[in-house]
């Protein structure tokens, strides 16, 4: 065997396309997403969602340009109205259009369900990443931190902050982040104690990269798709937790276009009267249909990206 | 010919804490490398072989600061005559030299440097792992993993960088068609020839290896051992080369430490430490491997019982528990390093009698 | 000729996302009693999934695709095979314990890290030898109430011996029934007539009810305070796993049976791995790289001792390693395995000798040897992928005599004498001018 032999590398193991192996990262990931009927289900619904508030103006025009979170209402008569051609999904007491508030409703879901999340993920991967990969004293505080906030009791917490904050929307989108970052502190910490004793690490370091060099182009892109799929899989759980907060009266005032709100505002009027009980079966029925498919998908999407990403349960 | 020293360490250290109770106090530490002294030549292969946990890893990775010593002076590159003078001072424990040791210290003991003075030495001190797939981001696509030391280091231009990535590319055998590619699409081989062109990117001086074949396949090991040893002569390296294999070692190295629980109990020339061993473990060390021959009938020595805890260590002599010729003083007194003959030491006190 | 274990062309393949991973393209294996076979092949070459196969309990996604597993253990002249394959799971269960016994390159794994060593390697007892721990119980209570005087005490003896005694006897009434069973379905074995076929299936279903236990012992051994006659059973096992454990130089052994696994190092994790498989008295012991994990001194240690045990203990081994030197330490035949495909089989001496497979050959000359020259000797090339293994020949891309052929065929067995032969065309070839 001739010297040629030895100092020449094989070709490498046998390549399918020629394509950049981003984009067949990227094409292999998408495949396997659209093999799994659920996700295509999950996709789907938070895509129609999607155009729905994007196309809120015209679904449903508003009669307050300034304000379009206003929901219309014709009289202040307190019975609601059953669905009509006037009002598709029925009126709320104070004859509210429900339809109004759906549609302009799932605005806000997303705009709720994504600040959530997004500041909860910048918090906690700030503080996890530096608690996890520093490690020591700085670990040792932070996570005490943490600890103290999973003490605190989520609802007084919250009925406090409400309180001092005053109602409305983003008290509740604070209290949640306030509440919220302290998971995703802990995940992508435990992630990054794994990591930290790797040897691609320790060669980076060995290399000379700098810490901030070591955590941004080694330790976060291999660590941070578990925090992902938490956040997907979270941004369902943000919305109902929203809702329940408005519920109890924590959101915005009467009228306005939340989900949440409007199932609060309903609360009186769920059981009919004697007789007929069912009567009002749109002011309970509609909303909790919208939430329920709202959080499904995204809970769906969620384990779709799962599957997608997690690195147990790709090829072996 | 008296060779240049490229390495010289003295008395070094490490300990790793070990902490226990409800208060995670220190309560016990694991002397991985307890009081080593040796120098390493330039241009040579020291290779450093032992028994699984007794501080192979652990001091090579203190000679290239990625572990910080506990104690104890590394002089890389330094003026022979001025590490002897600083030594004598230190020997000699005046406390008004005190002032003047370490002003000497901070400026050719390693373990003294400011953080800036170790970035720089970087550049001539690299190392490669023994398990290619854990030490090559899963994530990372190879040109970038070969250039990052490079690009760290902020050594070159861009344009400059490409061209000394193609270098190196192809004098460890790598074509133009791999840049683009992920570790875990290349074989085991493969990625071991991707882990020493990065160490080799700065064009650095030494080069620990640490098991750079154990995790390779009998037919792939000779591939990377043949390139390891060519670049060694094409580049002039100076290579560490940490294994347990002891015929890997004997074919690559020029010399041999060999460690127990974390000092070193035999060096010499491979050839010396092979054919003229005189520490008992290195008997039993080396009569214990196994011969792809079955024709060789050996005189086997088999050892009785396992590697002591490096948390305690026995007295005397670190091996006396299971070494067949132990005495009274074995037990007792550490044995020093003696001169067998030219560059073959042991630390034994029996060897004159027993070999 | 004798033999205790072969495969006759066995095919296993894995179901993986990538796609299906052919592990063993047509694995022939044939060992004798009384032999140390060895088997040697660089990494993901398919050892591990042969021997997985011939104890079939491959892994999930993968599955025996075809061939024959003949076990000779059965007859006493070696003579005639039973294929394993063709049996239930609850057949298999008992050739594993009783007859073969396998260890694995992972001590530490293959011990349960919460039970102390005693009761680890007790419990093979329990499974393998109850009868003979029953024995033994009984003889001790007997022993003691002739000695002893104490008439109350005595009479609780009594009943532990009645109890002991009925379980016994249930064990030795299903274990008769069996041994009439095996050799009558023995006899029919290759019988492929439509009579014979249905007679083994209800040979092997009541085989199978036969196996599982007797009932009323099981409900025996459940009723508080009666159960206390099972105490003498554990102590009969505690003492036989005392003997065991001195028998194999294991240091301290009365000390050893209260830890637990962690506080072991990995040496004597092996050594209680490999008790817990002799527990059984197996006819055969496969052990899969035990020794991978070790240092050189310690593996002196292990490998010293299989091969003490080997003559007093086990009869047939068969073992794993990807390390040449170890098999030309242990074995008395080799063979050496390349991609899921067997190159070549000959004794350990006519092997390093005499290679004739150019894998083989490539092997041998790339190990560092004890004299070694400047450079080392290359295989040049890389390991297939075994989703898309090579055509022909999966060694063609990689073999300095590749011929148009192997590119196209997989070669036959070639038998080069009695003791020796190889898969390759170039021997093929010669046969045929
Ligand atoms: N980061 C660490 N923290 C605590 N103890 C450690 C650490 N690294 C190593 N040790 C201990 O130090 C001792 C020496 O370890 P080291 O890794 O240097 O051994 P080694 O000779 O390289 O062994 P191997 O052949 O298994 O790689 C061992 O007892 C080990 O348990
Ligand atoms: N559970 C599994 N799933 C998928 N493929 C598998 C599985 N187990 C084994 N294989 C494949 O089967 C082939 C043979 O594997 P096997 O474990 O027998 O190798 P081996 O010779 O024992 O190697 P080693 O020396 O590494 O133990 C390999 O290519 C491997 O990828
Ligand atoms: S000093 Fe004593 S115990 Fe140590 S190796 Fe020499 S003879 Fe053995
Ligand atoms: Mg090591
Ligand atoms: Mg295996």
């Amino acid at each position: 065997m001739s010297n040629e032999q030895i100092d020449k590398a094989p070709e490498a193991i046998e390549m399918k396309s020629k394509q950049h192996p981003k984009l067949q990262e990227f094409l292999f990931s998408l495949k396997r997403f659209l093999k799994n009927p659920l996700s295509i289900i999950g996709l789907t619904i938070i895509i129609s969602f999607a155009l729905i508030a994007v196309f809120a103006p015209i679904i449903a025009p508003p009669y307050k340009t300034d304000n379009p979170y206003q929901i219309p209402h014709k009289g202040w008569a307190q019975e609601p109205q059953p669905p009509s051609v006037e009002n598709p999904f029925g009126t709320m007491p104070e004859q509210y259009d429900i339809f109004y508030g759906m549609v302009w409703g799932t605005r806000n879901a997303f705009k709720i369900g994504f600040s959530i999340v997004f500041f909860n993920l910048i918090i906690g991967l700030a503080l996890g990443t530096i608690a996890g990969y520093f490690g020591g004293i700085v670990d040792e505080i932070i996570m005490r931190i943490v600890d103290l906030f999973y003490a605190l009791p989520f609802l007084v917490v919250a009925m406090a902050l409400v309180v001092a904050l005053g109602r409305g929307l983003q008290s509740i989108i604070i209290v949640m982040v306030v509440l919220g970052w302290r998971q995703y502190a802990r995940i992508i910490r435990s992630e990054i104690l794994v990591l930290r004793d790797k040897d691609y690490i320790q060669a980076a370091r060995a290399s000379g990269a700098s810490h901030l060099r070591v955590i941004f182009s080694h330790i976060l892109p291999n660590s941070i798709y578990s925090v992902l799929i938490v956040a997907s899989m979270s941004v369902g759980t943000a919305i109902l937790t929203a809702a329940a907060l408005s519920f109890l009266g924590l959101g915005s005032g009467v009228g306005y276009a939340d989900w949440g709100q409007i199932v609060s505002t309903c609360r009186n009027y769920i059981v009919g009267p004697p007789g007929n009980r069912l009567a009002y079966w749109f002011l309970v029925f509609i909303p909790g249909f919208v939430i329920s498919l709202f959080v499904l998908g995204w809970n769906l999407l969620g384990d779709a990206v799962r599957d997608v990403f997690d690195p147990k349960m790709r090829r072996k | 010919m008296m060779k240049e020293t490229l390495i010289d360490i003295r008395s070094l250290k490490k300990y790793y804490p070990v902490k226990g109770g409800i208060f995670r106090k220190h309560i016990a530490d694991v002397k991985a490398v307890d009081d080593i002294d040796l120098q390493i030549h330039k241009g040579e292969c020291l290779g450093l072989v032992g028994e699984s946990g007794c501080g192979k890893t652990t001091l090579g990775k203190t000679l290239l600061n990625i572990h910080k010593a506990t104690e104890g002076r590394i002089y890389f590159d330094q003026d022979k005559n001025e590490v002897e003078e600083l030594e004598k001072l230190i020997a000699a424990e005046n406390p008004d030299n005190l002032q003047k040791i370490n002003k000497l210290r901070t400026k050719m003991d390693m373990t003294q440097y400011s953080r800036k003075a170790i970035s720089e030495l970087r550049r001539r001190m690299q190392i490669v792992f023994q398990d290619p797939s854990h030490s090559l981001d899963p994530r990372m696509l190879v040109k970038k993993i070969v250039a990052e030391p490079l690009v760290c280091q902020k050594l070159l231009g861009a344009e400059e960088i490409q061209v000394r990535l193609q270098q190196i590319m192809e004098t460890v055998g790598l074509s133009k068609q791999h840049y683009n590619r992920y570790p875990h699409e290349f074989s085991g081989g493969q990625r071991q020839r991707i882990a020493v062109a990065r160490a080799l990117t700065t064009h650095p001086d030494l080069i620990l290896m640490d098991e750079p074949t154990s995790a390779l396949d009998v037919s792939v090991q000779s591939q990377i051992l043949n390139l390891l040893k060519d670049l060694q002569k094409q580049f002039n390296l100076t290579y560490i080369f940490v294994t347990h294999h002891l015929l890997v070692v004997k074919f690559i190295s020029d010399r041999i430490a060999v460690m127990y629980l974390g000092k070193i109990v035999e060096i010499g020339k491979t050839k010396a430490v092979f054919e003229n061993a005189k520490h008992p473990y290195t008997k039993a060390l080396l009569s214990a491997i196994p011969v792809p021959d079955p024709e060789t009938e050996k005189e086997r020595i088999i050892l009785e019982g396992d590697v002591p805890n490096p948390i305690d260590p026995p007295n005397g002599c670190r091996f006396h528990p299971r070494c067949s010729y132990a005495v009274d003083i074995c037990k007792k007194d550490l044995p020093l390093m003696e001169n067998v003959d030219g560059d073959h030491s042991v630390a034994c006190h029996r060897w004159k009698e027993i070999f | 000729m004798d033999k205790l274990i072969e495969t006759k062309e066995l095919y296993t393949n894995f179901y993986t996302y990538e796609g299906t991973v052919r592990a063993l393209n047509g694995v022939s294996l044939s060992m004798k009693p009384g032999e140390t076979y060895g088997l040697v092949g660089e990494s993901g070459c398919g050892k591990s999934v042969s021997v997985r196969s011939m104890m079939r309990i491959v892994q999930s996604p993968g599955k025996i695709e075809s061939g024959q597993i003949n076990l000779f253990m059965s007859d006493k002249d070696h003579q005639k095979g039973i294929d394993i394959l063709k049996r239930s799971e609850t057949y298999m269960q008992s050739v594993r314990g009783n007859s073969i016994s396998m260890i694995f390159q992972e001590a530490s794994s293959s011990l349960n890290p919460v039970l102390k060593i005693g009761d680890q390697v007790g419990e093979s007892f329990v499974f393998h030898r109850h009868e003979e721990m029953v024995k033994e119980a009984i003889d001790r209570l007997l022993e003691k109430s002739e000695k002893s005087s104490n008439g109350l005490a005595n009479f609780f003896r009594n009943i532990s011996v009645k109890l002991l005694q009925s379980e016994l006897n249930s064990i030795e009434k299903y274990d008769l029934k069996v041994a009439e069973i095996d050799k009558e379905l023995l006899e029919i074995e290759d019988n492929e007539d439509e009579a014979s076929i249905a007679r083994k299936h209800s040979l092997n279903f009541w085989r199978d009810r036969c196996q599982e236990y007797n009932f009323l012992i099981k409900i025996q051994r459940k009723i508080p305070i009666l159960n206390a006659y099972q105490r003498g059973i554990g102590k009969a096992i505690r003492r036989n796993v005392l003997q065991l454990l001195t028998e194999l130089g294991i240091p301290n052994p009365s000390n050893i049976i209260d830890r637990y696994p962690h506080e072991l190092s990995g040496g004597m994790q092996q050594r209680i791995v490999i008790a817990i498989a002799l527990a059984c008295h197996p006819e055969l012991l496969i052990a899969d790289e035990p020794t991978s994990n070790l240092d050189v001194t310690i593996q002196a240690q292990i490998l010293d001792m299989i091969k003490d045990l080997k003559k007093t203990k086990i009869s047939s081994v068969l073992f794993i390693t990807h390390d040449l030197g170890v098999i030309a330490e242990v074995c008395d035949r080799v063979s050496v395995m390349y991609a899921g495909d067997v190159c070549e089989t000959a004794t350990v001496k006519d092997l390093f000798k005499n290679p004739q497979h150019p894998y083989t050959k490539g092997l041998l000359n790339s190990v560092p040897k004890v004299e070694q020259g400047e450079k080392l000797a290359t295989i040049p090339g890389v390991v297939p992928n075994l989703v898309t293994p090579p055509s022909g020949c999966r060694f063609h891309p990689r073999c300095p005599y590749a011929m148009e052929i192997c590119k196209n065929e997989k070669p036959e067995i070639f038998e080069l004498n009695d003791e020796h032969s190889t898969s390759c065309h170039l021997y093929s070839q010669k046969e045929d001018k």
